[in-house]
């Protein structure tokens, strides 16, 4: 399988053929993750439609050596985020500040495959922990470890310094040490010898 | 030991959670010793526990469901090849009205910029000057026609509004025609036409008229229609056509003399010098008022000298001619300097 630069590439220069294996490597992991920011179907589709439709268009303008991945995470999310704004405001809803924006991690529902009670259990903690984060924290975490995407790479894509994406993670971190903090020894140990992942 | 085993004494599983090497290692990011996490649990059961739990919240992210609602791949590809094309045509409009928009700004710009121009230009007061030996016509907005004599001044504001007096500020010498505006029996105040000239103001309707002011002494000589003349201390006179009214500024007196000579007063405008009559004092007055020369008359007894006749003016050189010939005196020129001896 060509890399995502060769593609990107060969799609620079009109060959369509690569652009529709570009579009159809990302477009439903983009899906994936706009809907971690809105349950509207139409808004999320329309922003799919709409980047790819630009990027086509604009071919000729598009840097050449890009990180293709974060370049399309980046460009979405900016798309997604502006059309999300545009229907909040015809709903008139005031605060629409991106901060604000909701986004959900869903831990998995079936962990039989892990078998474990006590695995529910942390599950549990790591659900209540998530759900105390903000919503830019949750988001950091599901890029962190569901894109496998670096620090740099995240802090681009969520238009912040790298140094700023530190801290909100850390600060995450925070949360997860909160509910974490009072695991007894005897129960980590007890764990330790049926966990198999 | 290991002494990397240091670093991790104390970890919690957030502390795992968040350290690059252990996560690069999990992600498969990086190629790192897999072996020496095993060998860190191994030492410390605590450490392995904590690991475990930061490895199990990375594998229950990773393990999120993946959520697709929307079209399938193929209907997002058919719907995406659909929008291209009217989005291309939309693009190249909206390309198209912005240049459009540009150019109409620019050019809308620059005509403003004109007009702005154009505005200032009509405020404040237009100048006419002439230099010494120059003579022009100035055509006022009313179609009257003023010829200025050589070093005069006529200046105006430019946007004489309707309901007001014509009025003109002048210096020097200057023939007047002014343009009779008034309708019969119906006189309103813009159909008067005012100059102001040192001291006096000439109020006129239509008319024609000579201005001269120089040396302190303004001379007004009519020749057609009336002048109404207002000076500060109480000037108040009509002027008939051929007479001539004299303001001394010095000593405030004014007269009124007949003109027998109208011919003589407006010669200047023909570009001649009349001396009929004249005394050589007259002459250098000229000299000196419309030509810039500073003329010293050695013996004071030539300036009674009379003379007769008209000399072309094209410039200094006739008249000199004239006075060398019939006066008998040596001239001398230097610079702006004109000497006259006797021989």
């Amino acid at each position: 399988m060509d890399s995502d630069l060769q593609i990107w590439q060969l799609f620079q220069v009109g060959h369509e053929a690569s652009f529709k294996v570009l579009f159809e490597r990302y477009n439903q992991p983009l899906y994936n993750y706009g809907f971690k920011f809105t349950q509207d179907n139409a808004v999320i589709e329309d922003s799919i439609q709409e980047l790819f439709v630009k990027l086509w268009s604009n071919k000729e303008n598009l840097n050449t050596e890009v990180s293709v991945k974060n370049y399309l995470y980046k460009s979405f999310r900016r798309i997604l985020i502006k059309n999300i704004e545009q229907t909040i405001k015809r709903a008139h809803v005031t605060n629409s500040a991106i901060e604000h924006l909701p986004f959900t991690i869903e831990l998995p529902h079936d962990v039989s495959m892990i078998r474990q009670e006590r695995v529910l259990e942390i599950k549990d903690k790591l659900d209540q922990a998530l759900s105390n984060m903000t919503p830019r924290q949750r988001e950091i975490i599901h890029l962190r470890f569901f894109e496998e995407l670096t620090y740099a790479e995240i802090a681009s894509i969520m238009g912040l310094s790298t140094k700023d994406t530190y801290k909100l993670y850390y600060r995450a971190l925070d949360n997860l040490k909160k509910h974490f903090g009072k695991f007894g020894v005897l129960v980590l140990l007890h764990l330790l010898n049926q966990v198999k992942i | 030991m290991d002494p990397q085993f240091l670093k991790y004494k104390n970890y919690k599983a957030a502390d795992f959670f968040d350290d690059e090497d252990f996560v690069h290692s999990k992600l498969g990011q990086i190629e790192n010793d897999k072996d020496f996490w095993k060998r860190l649990g191994a030492h410390d059961r605590e450490l392995a526990v904590q690991m475990d739990i930061a490895e199990l919240w990375m594998t229950l992210i990773k393990q999120q469901p993946v959520t697709n609602r929307g079209f399938t791949t193929d209907q997002r590809w058919e719907n995406i090849q659909h929008a291209i094309p009217s989005y291309s045509r939309k693009q190249n409009q909206q390309l198209l009205i912005r240049k459009i928009v540009k150019w109409t700004a620019r050019a809308a710009a620059i005509i403003i910029f004109i007009f702005i121009v154009y505005d200032i230009s009509q405020f404040g007061t237009k100048s006419t000057n002439t230099t010494y030996g120059e003579r022009t016509e100035v055509l006022l907005p009313d179609a009257s026609l003023i010829n200025l004599n050589s070093n005069s001044k006529l200046s105006y504001v430019r946007n004489w509004k309707t309901d007001k007096p014509r009025e003109v500020w002048f210096e020097g010498e200057g023939m007047f025609e002014v343009k009779h505006t008034a309708i019969k029996n119906r006189l309103r105040e813009n159909d008067l036409f005012v100059v102001h000239v040192g001291e006096l103001s000439l109020t006129v309707l239509g008319t024609k008229f000579n201005v001269k002011d120089r040396r302190g002494r303004i001379e007004v000589t009519l020749f057609e229609g009336s002048v109404k003349i207002y000076g500060k201390n109480g000037v108040d006179r009509l002027l008939k056509p051929g007479e001539t009214f004299i303001y001394d500024e010095q000593s405030k007196a004014n007269e009124i003399v007949p003109n027998t000579n109208p011919s003589k007063v407006s010669s200047w405008t023909r570009g001649e010098l009349n001396i009929e009559h004249s005394n050589l004092a007259h002459i250098v007055s000229v000299l000196e008022d419309n030509y810039g020369y500073q003329v010293i008359v050695e013996d004071p007894s030539l300036l009674n000298k009379r003379f007769t006749g008209i000399i072309p003016l094209k410039g200094i050189d006739d008249v000199l001619f004239v006075i060398k010939h019939t006066m008998n005196v040596d001239i001398v020129v230097k610079n702006k300097q004109i000497i006259i001896k006797p021989n």
